[in-house]
């Protein structure tokens, strides 16, 4: 079974540092979670949800913000690896794209995607985010 | 140029007239010779030649066909048929399937010939030249697409962690600002962003192509003051569409129109103005469409009406720097879809701007 948390957990993947500082700031001071992981890498991020493929039961629910343009690995390309994934990983998982991007491709794309859930913009506001969450998250 | 030599390949089975042109020539030209195509091609293979002269009548592969077989490979050097009989067969054959630059008849005359081979050499390089030119504007069109994805993210990114940053202050009020800085720091922030954007915008608008839909007047013009309305919540904006029959027009384009008049609209507004407003019509049929943005806000000094739609031209007089491109963007998406725009306007009181924008009917499906 899984274990039924008050909140979920939040993965934050982006290259940026104070991005990343901001995003955890915002999700801790609205009390939206107590467990916020931060990735620089999508290849980091892609190693931390590998270590449930075998122990998929101890895999918490999950809110993942994703930038897009990361060096090396970019967003699409976790969002390729991260399908590959057991399936009790993907569905307890939520990806919202979070980027400053304004490129009609990228932003299609990501809309187009199955497993994203929902684009945010960059500034991150606080409400957005909460209304993404009582939009999309677990039921 | 003028010191290449011209590199002439001519295949001819009587080697007698090799040897007459090379004997002609051989000054003038760097010649290479062959008494059958197969030795012809060993030639291609390593020498890069300009003009190939070839005599028809061969045994074997005629003229034709050998040009016909090398076009594929070596689609460069000019062609050039010697041919002693002008048989209407060989001369339609060659147009079609040899697609050679001219004929010549035996026994040649070295002028006509030599000419002939100038010129030939001429359209070889200015073909050449061409094609470099090509290969340069791709590579700068390339360039500047890459500049502007790159725009788009590496500029902005670092200015919405700031706007970011200041977001966070106010959230956790970790910030004592009794003089207003953040906010100065905001503003300013907002309008690199708006510039930016406005790049973006002028950049888009001249490289894709027009796509053509059919066009809900109201629902656009809905969609656009949408995305100016919280600039100003205190515009009241009064809309009247009358839409006979259908119209097809480019969505991004108008809409870029719109965005930019109705930002402007509320941008000028006169602050004291106790009830600004900003009036939108739309009347269409499926001929064309004619638009008009209507505000009471501080409006345009007469003097200045000729240049609004300058690149960069700004008004010094008022205190909301504008970013100089708003209305160029306007002038031009309206130049890419045929449409046009006249403006009207008495200072102190507001501006008016009328479009007109022809339907694209015959493109719809």
């Amino acid at each position: 079974m899984q274990e039924k948390a008050k909140h979920p957990d939040f993965i934050l993947i982006d290259d940026n540092d104070i991005d990343l500082f901001l995003h955890e700031k915002i999700i801790r001071l609205q009390g939206l979670s107590d467990t916020v992981l931060s990735f620089r890498s999508v290849a980091a991020a892609l190693d931390y949800f590998a270590t449930f493929t075998h122990d998929t039961d101890s895999y918490r629910q999950t809110i993942t913000l994703l930038d897009l343009q990361l060096p090396e690995m970019n967003g699409f390309d976790f969002l390729d690896h991260f399908n590959g994934m057991p399936a009790t990983i993907v569905d307890n998982t939520r990806v919202f794209v979070l980027s400053s991007t304004l490129d009609h491709g990228d932003l299609s794309r990501s809309h187009a995607h199955q497993l994203v859930d929902c684009i945010l913009r960059k500034p991150l506001h606080p409400e957005a985010l909460k209304q993404a969450l009582s939009d999309y998250a677990f039921v | 140029m003028a010191t290449e030599r011209i590199r002439i390949l001519y295949i001819d089975d009587e080697v007698n007239n090799l040897n007459a042109f090379r004997a002609n020539f051989r000054r003038t030209y760097e010649i290479y010779t062959a008494t059958n195509t197969l030795e012809a091609r060993k030639t291609l293979q390593s020498i890069p030649v300009h003009v190939i002269i070839a005599d028809q009548r061969m045994p074997g592969t005629s003229g034709v066909e050998f040009f016909n077989v090398i076009k594929e490979n070596y689609p460069d050097p000019i062609r050039i048929l010697l041919t002693g009989y002008t048989d209407v067969e060989d001369l339609i054959d060659a147009i079609n399937k040899g697609q050679i630059y001219r004929f010549i008849r035996k026994p040649w005359d070295d002028y006509e010939l030599q000419n002939t081979i100038r010129n030939a050499y001429e359209i070889y390089t200015t073909k050449k030249e061409l094609e470099s030119k090509i290969e340069e504007l791709e590579k700068a069109n390339d360039e500047l697409s890459r500049f502007i994805y790159s725009a788009s993210h590496d500029l902005r990114s670092p200015l919405m962690s700031v706007l970011g940053i200041i977001n966070l202050s106010r959230l956790d009020d970790s910030v004592s600002d009794p003089n207003g800085y953040l906010k100065m720091i905001e503003s300013s922030i907002l309008r690199l962003d708006g510039f930016i954007q406005k790049i973006i915008e002028y950049y888009k608008n001249t490289k894709l192509q027009p796509d053509y839909e059919k066009i809900d007047f109201n629902a656009l013009i809905y969609d656009c003051i949408e995305a100016s309305r919280r600039q100003n919540n205190a515009v009241e904006f009064q809309v009247e569409t009358e839409q006979e029959g259908e119209f097809y027009g480019d969505v991004f384009r108008i809409s870029v129109i719109l965005n930019n008049l109705i930002s402007n609209a509320i941008k000028y507004q006169n602050p004291d103005n106790k009830d600004p407003t900003v009036k939108l019509t739309a009347q269409s049929d499926s001929h064309k469409a004619v638009l008009t943005i209507e505000d009471n806000g501080i409006g345009i000094l007469s003097g200045h009406l000729n240049n609004i739609f300058k690149m960069f031209f700004r008004t010094k007089n008022i205190n909301k720097p504008g970013t100089g491109i708003g209305l160029y963007i306007v002038k031009e998406a309206l130049t890419r879809i045929g449409g046009n725009i006249t403006v009207s306007s008495v200072y102190g009181q507001g501006t008016k701007f009328v479009i007109t924008i022809p339907s694209q009917n015959a493109r719809k499906g």
